[in-house]
């Protein structure tokens, strides 16, 4: 029995074989851990210039709300886009954000690809959630390129159209429908304080009330009238909303203050000249002196900005077109004036300001949490004393004296920024209350009130019965969207507008300009010989005696012939300098295509012929002295 | 350990160069890096400053160009029958393995350095975000790291370069490809396709490459990358082992 027993081996180390085939199984194991562990994935540093990648803590907090999934669809027709490499480029830089907030998100954000293929499923989708076909594109399929988002209570929003040149909001565009997925139903309350009556602000019908820019305000926001003196401003007001407002006293001075530093938003219209008809009693010029401190900002009510080179009660523009009225306090702001970088006012076209005030030029535009919004770039309009204002029409139609006219500066016109008076900044004797937090961007200042007015920017009309207002400047769209951008949670307010992903050569745009502008020259130069050789030759044939203008003599033909040749040649050329108009451009990318090509592998083939040359020699040396 | 794994490496990467086929390595991975950059990722005509093209293009160069470097690792000393003298002497295996790995990234990380007219190009033409740029190189020479340490486990299985070459650049492509469309099929698929795409997704070089070429240096990229070259190079010891306890 003992003879015939073997040693039991309990344990037998696996072979090298299936040693290995364990490590297989241990790396795909290993690879699945780092690729999911939210705690090394959430380790990470954006390496890239202008923090790309990094969301705004505003965006996180937003994000750390989310207690139930979140369901985002991004809609994309990759098919069809395939023609356009800028958008696919920008789906791309869509999709790295949304993964970002994804991994923030501890996965309640939910990302789903959609692709609308025509006449699919998918496509009656896009359109159920209010999706648009992207306008302006050379395909017959409608090209889809947007996000829906859902919650669990069918709570829908959706960003219907994502265009590259928004990029600078994508996060903005993003948090918000995250935000409002979250506070679908949240009723947004503003408190209004105001000179002007209740019944001109509510007012559609009067070219002098506002009620059409208040009506088209989003159906959640509820408006509450404050009255003084104010008593401390509740934590549930989102925004308070002072429009033409009356002199403060200390306490609501303080109410305010108060209200600001702990997170509140405000938003400030103050007016050197009322237009609308206000009751009796209440002066036609805004005071800001109260809030000046808190504010860091001044605001001198006795200037209005006028088109000096109007007469004081405008004129008419061209009796045969139509009797507009051009007022010399009309002031339409466009383009240079508008700030892109600005959420509130990036796409905006057109803002008309009647007899606007400007805001001090002391406001310290390198300060990161001031911006101007809005500002005057328009060298007609200058700033004039109310008074001589006043005195110039009641002169007739005679412009303002040049003694009126002050030196032209960039004033702005409206301004957001961060009250002082927590951000650090002096502001006189006052202290800022203790756990103070102001809301950075969260008050906005507009230092015109008739930008509300109907008339301002709208015009209205009759269409089959019904009467319609038709809005000719962005006045209502700015005003709906500074209320709803205000009123939102401040975590929202504080994301900063984005880079562009997108980084052009530079030196072949120069290039380009150069080429363009030597091309026109040149053009221009040809254009014109080309015309005055044709004006010679009509000359030439118009000189001719009526008899001998059917008839040519040899040397009639020649120098006919010649001019031909002439009007020939300088055609062929103005063609060339057409052709030729990309060559500085093509000759750089061929030297640098020669030279990547080039350069480092006849430097390594030289370095490596007298290394092999070199140790060929050591080699002969050393077997020629063993 | 250190100084021996030194002396191994200078010792490879001296009999790199010591033949003309380094030198000649070089010259074609920079001159076909260029040339792919301007032809087929068209680097001027799209008028970007950023290495886009070349970053994207990369991990399919490397697909070749790496097996060529990986293959005579291992498969060079079997055949010239020096693995016995090698295995035989008195420092570790693994110090071998790990000493010839770091010599073969050495040289890519070189070849990698050449590009640079890449990058001086882009930065005279426009102003790109180097710190992008920066962090795509280290994505790459973290990439090329396991790639050629699973080229090393390759040619120690094989004594035919050949053979060892044409194995792991099918490798390096079952590594690389499911990372193409994972990304794409991840989102809209459930269920066990789902799983299947974030499995394919995890595993893939190219899924880990581009978070880091992005510009998020993100430690769960490099892990991976650090991770899959120490497993790969113990897999390489064991097949070392395995071939000699079986005398293959």
């Amino acid at each position: 029995m003992e003879k015939n027993s073997r040693p039991v081996k309990f344990y037998q180390p696996p072979s090298a074989l299936a040693s290995l085939l364990w490590l297989m199984v241990i790396y795909v194991l290993f690879a699945w851990f780092v690729s999911h562990s939210p705690l090394l994935n959430q380790l990470r540093w954006d390496v890239t210039e202008d923090q790309l990648f990094t969301l705004s803590p505003g965006t996180r907090n937003i994000l750390n709300e989310i207690q139930a999934p979140i369901q985002l669809r991004i809609f994309f027709s990759p098919e069809i886009t395939k023609r356009y490499p800028t958008l696919r480029a920008y789906r791309e830089r869509v999709g790295k954000l949304l993964e970002e907030m994804r991994l923030f998100s501890h996965g309640r954000l939910q990302i789903h690809q959609v692709q609308p293929a025509p006449f699919s499923r998918e496509e009656d989708l896009a359109f159920s959630h209010g999706l648009k076909p992207m306008p302006g594109t050379e395909t017959s399929q409608p090209l889809f390129f947007g996000i829906s988002g859902t919650n669990e209570l069918d709570g829908l929003e959706t960003l219907p159209l994502l265009k590259p040149e928004q990029e600078p909001f994508l996060e903005y565009q993003l948090a918000r429908m995250v935000e409002r997925l979250l506070n679908s139903h949240a009723p947004r309350q503003v408190a209004l304080l105001s000179q002007v009556p209740d019944a001109v602000l509510q007012d559609r019908e009067n070219p002098y009330g506002m009620g059409i820019a208040f009506h088209s305000l989003p159906s959640n926001v509820h408006m509450q009238t404050l009255s003084l003196p104010l008593k401390p401003l509740s934590a549930e007001v989102d925004l308070v909303l002072l429009i033409h407002p009356p002199s403060l006293d200390a306490q609501s001075v303080a109410a305010i203050r108060d209200y600001v530093a702990h997170g509140g938003k405000l938003a400030v219209f103050v007016d050197p000249l009322l237009v609308t008809p206000t009751p009796l009693g209440v002066p036609p010029r805004s005071d800001l002196s109260g809030l000046a401190n808190i504010l860091g900002v001044d605001f001198d009510a006795t200037q209005v900005l006028v088109d000096t080179r109007l007469p004081a009660n405008g004129r008419d523009r061209g009796k045969a077109k139509n009797s507009e009225t051009i007022s010399p306090v009309l002031m339409v702001l466009r383009g240079q004036a508008i700030d892109r970088q600005d959420i509130l006012t990036a796409d905006l076209q057109r803002i008309h300001l009647v007899a606007a005030g400007f805001f001090d030029q002391r406001w310290d535009t390198a300060q990161a949490s001031q911006r101007r919004v809005l500002w005057h770039d328009n060298a007609r309009f200058r700033p004039v004393k109310f008074s001589q204002w006043r005195d110039s029409q009641t002169h007739g139609e005679q412009p303002l004296s040049a003694d009126a006219r002050q030196p032209l500066a960039n004033h702005p016109l409206a301004i957001r920024l961060t009250p002082p008076v927590v951000a650090g900044r002096e502001s006189g004797a006052r202290r800022p209350p203790s756990g103070a937090t102001a809301v950075p961007g969260g008050t906005v200042l507009v230092a015109d009130v008739d930008w509300l007015l109907n008339h301002a920017w709208t015009q209205r009309s009759m269409d089959t019965g019904q009467v319609v207002y038709r809005a000719f400047a962005d006045n209502g769209a700015f005003f709906r969207r500074l209320v709803d951008h205000l009123s939102s949670d401040a975590d929202l307010i504080g994301i900063p507008s984005r880079h562009h992903i997108d980084r052009p050569f530079t030196t072949v745009a120069t290039l380009r300009e150069q080429s363009e502008k030597k091309f026109r020259q040149t053009e221009q130069h040809l254009i014109q010989q080309l015309r005055e050789t044709e004006r010679e030759l009509n000359k030439w044939q118009q000189g001719k005696a009526p008899e001998d203008k059917l008839i040519m003599t040899p040397e009639q033909q020649r120098e006919l012939q010649r001019f031909r040749q002439v009007k020939l040649d300088i055609r062929e050329k103005l063609r060339a300098v057409r052709r030729n108009f990309n060559q500085d451009v093509a000759a750089l990318g061929r030297m640098v295509l020669i030279l990547n090509l080039t350069l480092v592998p006849v430097l390594l083939g030289v370095v490596g012929i007298i290394s092999w040359r070199w140790r060929r020699r050591r080699l002969k040396k050393t077997r020629f002295s063993s | 350990m250190s100084t021996v794994i030194g002396g191994i490496v200078r010792r490879e990467l001296s009999a790199y160069f010591s033949t003309p086929i380094a030198w000649v390595f070089l010259i074609i991975f920079v001159f076909m890096t260029a040339l792919m950059t301007f032809t087929l990722g068209d680097l001027f005509g799209r008028g970007q400053a950023d290495l886009g093209p070349f970053f994207s293009l990369l991990p399919w160069l490397f697909m070749f160009f790496l097996p060529a470097v990986s293959m005579r690792l291992w498969a060079e000393e079997r055949q010239t029958g020096n693995i016995e003298l090698l295995l035989t002497l008195p420092v570790p295996p693994a110090t071998i393995v790990i000493g010839k790995f770091l010599a073969a990234w050495a040289f890519v990380a070189l070849a990698l350095a050449l590009t640079f007219p890449l990058w001086l190009t882009i930065n005279y033409l426009g102003e790109p975000d180097n710190g992008k740029v920066l962090a795509a190189y280290l994505a790459s020479w973290l990439m090329a790291g396991a790639m050629l340490a699973a080229g090393s486990l390759v040619s120690a299985s094989t004594r035919n370069q050949v053979v060892a070459f044409v194995v792991t650049v099918f490798l390096l492509f079952l590594l690389l490809w499911p990372g193409m469309t994972a990304a794409e099929l991840e989102s809209s698929t459930s269920g066990f396709a789902r799983f299947f795409t974030e499995l394919a997704s995890a595993v893939s070089f190219l899924s880990h490459f581009r978070r880091l070429a992005d510009g998020i240096v993100n430690v769960a990229d490099g892990l991976y990358f650090v991770g899959t070259i120490a497993i790969f190079l113990v897999a390489t010891g064991l097949m070392l082992e395995w071939k000699k306890t079986h005398a293959l």
